[in-house]
């Protein structure tokens, strides 16, 4: 049995840190101060093949394996949770795509998508339907060749900027009224309203926004998959991205515990540097634990995941509650450490703390995920 | 053209002083927790190379370095870049002062090879040796060119440009020839793509045996490691009293004459 990553994951982690130590870490705490999205760096991910990763290489993508996203995603996430978030919504807006479109579909859609020409955004939330995908309200009627969509959807992340959206509605049919959750490619264009939504605790500079489909007409030959086949592809979508907002989570907190060893080190009170301690000794080891546990735990869903083994779903769900709980503990307790200095922008643990907390409501939040692993240990009749 | 860049893979300079140890009993330091990388001059040097490949057609960069299995990771990372070939001459000794023999080896490589134009970093990160690419080129008995921060082609040649306190001097040259290059903002390593990051790690290395090189005989051990420490900082606090800042600057004077620092 061996936990230890490949050489070539290591090597891709490398060259992903000197990405990193190059265009973001300079423009890290910028990006958060002003909220405004980082065209550049997007550019930079386009050009490294990074925003190619979710995709397989027939679409012009690097493979779409799950585990290398993963390591990429941790590595970028350590210095900038909002740029990693940058892959991360191509990855998620694109993999009902990837996951349930025709041959055509993909030939399409994906290269544009795989060579960051274009971006992607998951549309299913609604103000009224969160959790509760089943209780979507935006529904599309079948008028020739195209689908007429209706409908508000709400906290859509990267809404405004993407050019391809995927979008859940429910398909009635007008004869015997039959309402089916249905998965429709969405190119902007007119029918769509956008607005941004502005705000956020955390996570700035990746906007989000409310889509207004007014009467928008798409073609019936993007609708993904068949009418009714929504729910099974949001839930297919969510059993793969959930692993890489794990691997967000645990960049979050292997970049605190990192900032707190180094000002437990240097930091100097009593004469002593605080490391020496015990008190700070026992919160670093705390850290260091659940995240390395966390850590684990993701590689691990990934590979299942990539693995098509039967069980992925629950894992994708564990690593992403457990490490998204991880990310918040150790975000906190690197405030605590640095005291008053974690609690100013003087340094990045305040972010890290505010970017954390979004982890555990997002793609699912951590009660839902709660759901799906015990419904896993006691059947679905739970 | 066959260029040639030699690579060293060596601590991480980066590494913060606290973290820098020495191997207890030995005169090495300890590498244990400490990234290993690719020598910075080293990596300028093959962005040079890199970017003479680009603009004349047929020229082929071949990464080269000397040492053990382990030295191969900077052949990787040349190759992600997308060095066209990679080669590594086994040395299992430890290198740290026998520039003269990396140099002879390197040579030895560099005629296996058939190269026109070998580029070397100026000096490499951790020894700050600066002997390599100077031997290499007696060894070869070419011509060189130091402190190089980029090469192009020209119209009967090679056009080699030098930094200087006062401008830039640019040389022509004809190959074959010798460059060794010094870190400028123009050369600095690009970073490698997804695709070439992965496939790096399924591309062949090639193994030279040039131990009977006649290069060789330009051995190192001219040199002994006598000792080997961390000098260890002191910081005292001295206040220096007076009436006014005139008589507070005489008595810093007389102090500093004192201790011999002025």
């Amino acid at each position: 049995m061996d936990f230890e990553l490949d050489k070539e994951l290591l090597f891709l982690k490398e060259m992903v840190r000197d990405l990193v130590q190059e265009k973001v870490v300079p423009r890290a705490a910028e990006i958060d101060r002003t909220d405004e999205f980082p065209w550049d760096i997007k550019e930079d991910l386009a050009e490294h093949e990074i925003l190619a990763m979710p995709f397989p290489e027939e679409y012009g993508g690097t493979g779409g394996k799950v585990l290398p996203m993963v390591i990429v995603v941790e590595e970028i996430a350590k210095v900038s949770c909002s740029v990693s978030m940058i892959p991360g919504a191509q990855c998620l807006g694109s993999a009902a795509i990837v996951l349930a479109g025709t041959k055509e579909q993909k030939q399409r859609f994906l290269p544009s998508l795989a060579s960051g020409e274009k971006l992607c955004a998951y549309a299913l939330t609604e103000p009224n339907a969160g959790s509760d995908v089943g209780g979507i309200q935006s529904f599309a009627v079948r008028e020739g060749n195209d689908y007429v969509l209706n409908g508000t959807k709400r906290f859509i992340s990267f809404g405004n900027i993407a050019d391809i959206l995927t979008v859940f509605a429910k398909v009635i049919d007008q004869n015997t009224g039959e309402k089916k959750l249905s998965c429709f490619v969405v190119e902007k264009g007119e029918g769509l309203v956008v607005r941004n939504l502005e705000h956020k605790m955390g996570v700035k500079g990746t906007p989000t926004a409310e889509l207004f489909f007014d009467n928008m007409r798409v073609p019936a030959e993007d609708l993904l998959g068949a009418e009714g086949d929504g729910f099974k592809i949001a839930m297919q979508v969510l059993d793969k991205t959930r692993a890489e907002v794990a691997a967000q989570a645990l960049g979050l907190a292997q970049g605190a515990l990192d900032v707190a060893v180094q000002y437990a080190r240097d930091r100097v009170q009593f004469g002593n540097p605080i490391g020496k301690f015990q008190a700070i000794q026992f919160k670093l080891a705390d850290m260091e634990m659940k995240t390395q546990a966390s850590r684990y735990l993701t590689y691990v869903a990934a590979d299942k995941y990539d693995r098509k083994a039967h069980d992925r779903g629950k894992y994708t769900a564990m690593a992403k509650a457990f490490t998204s709980d991880t990310a918040m503990e150790v975000t906190t307790e690197a405030i605590q450490v640095l005291g008053g200095y974690g609690y100013s922008e003087e340094y990045p643990v305040e972010r890290m703390f505010r970017d954390a907390k979004i982890q555990q409501i997002y793609e699912g939040t951590n009660e839902i995920q709660r759901i799906v692993i015990a419904r896993s240990l006691l059947g679905r009749g739970f | 053209m066959q260029i040639m860049v030699c690579l060293k893979k060596i601590l991480d300079p980066e590494v913060p002083p606290r973290d820098f140890r020495l191997k207890k009993g030995e005169m090495a330091p300890a590498t244990e927790g400490i990234p290993l990388v690719m020598s910075s001059f080293d990596q300028n040097a093959l962005e040079v190379g890199l970017q003479l490949r680009e603009k004349l057609a047929g020229a082929t960069v071949t990464a080269v370095t000397v040492g053990p299995e382990d030295s191969e990771d900077v052949l990787r990372k040349a190759l992600a870049v997308k060095a066209d070939r990679a080669v590594r001459v086994p040395l299992e000794q430890d290198s740290k002062l026998a520039g003269g023999i990396v140099a002879g080896l390197l040579a030895g490589a560099a005629k296996q090879l058939g190269a026109d134009l070998v580029i070397c970093g100026r000096q490499a990160g951790d020894w700050d040796g600066s002997q390599v690419g100077l031997i290499l080129t007696e060894a070869l008995g070419w011509p060189l060119v130091n402190l190089v921060m980029g090469i192009e082609p020209g119209s009967s040649g090679l056009v080699l440009r030098r930094e200087l306190d006062e401008g830039y001097e640019v040389i022509e040259g004809n190959s074959p020839l010798v460059a060794v290059v010094t870190n400028h903002e123009t050369n600095v390593l690009r970073i490698a793509k997804v695709k070439d990051t992965m496939a790096a790690m399924r591309k062949k290395i090639e193994l030279f045996d040039v131990v009977d090189s006649a290069a060789v005989e330009l051995q190192g051990g001219r040199i002994e490691l006598v000792s080997l420490e961390i000098p260890v900082k002191e910081a005292n606090c001295e206040m220096i009293t007076g009436e006014n800042g005139g008589e507070k600057a005489d008595n810093l004077v007389k102090r500093l004459l004192e201790l011999k620092v002025l």
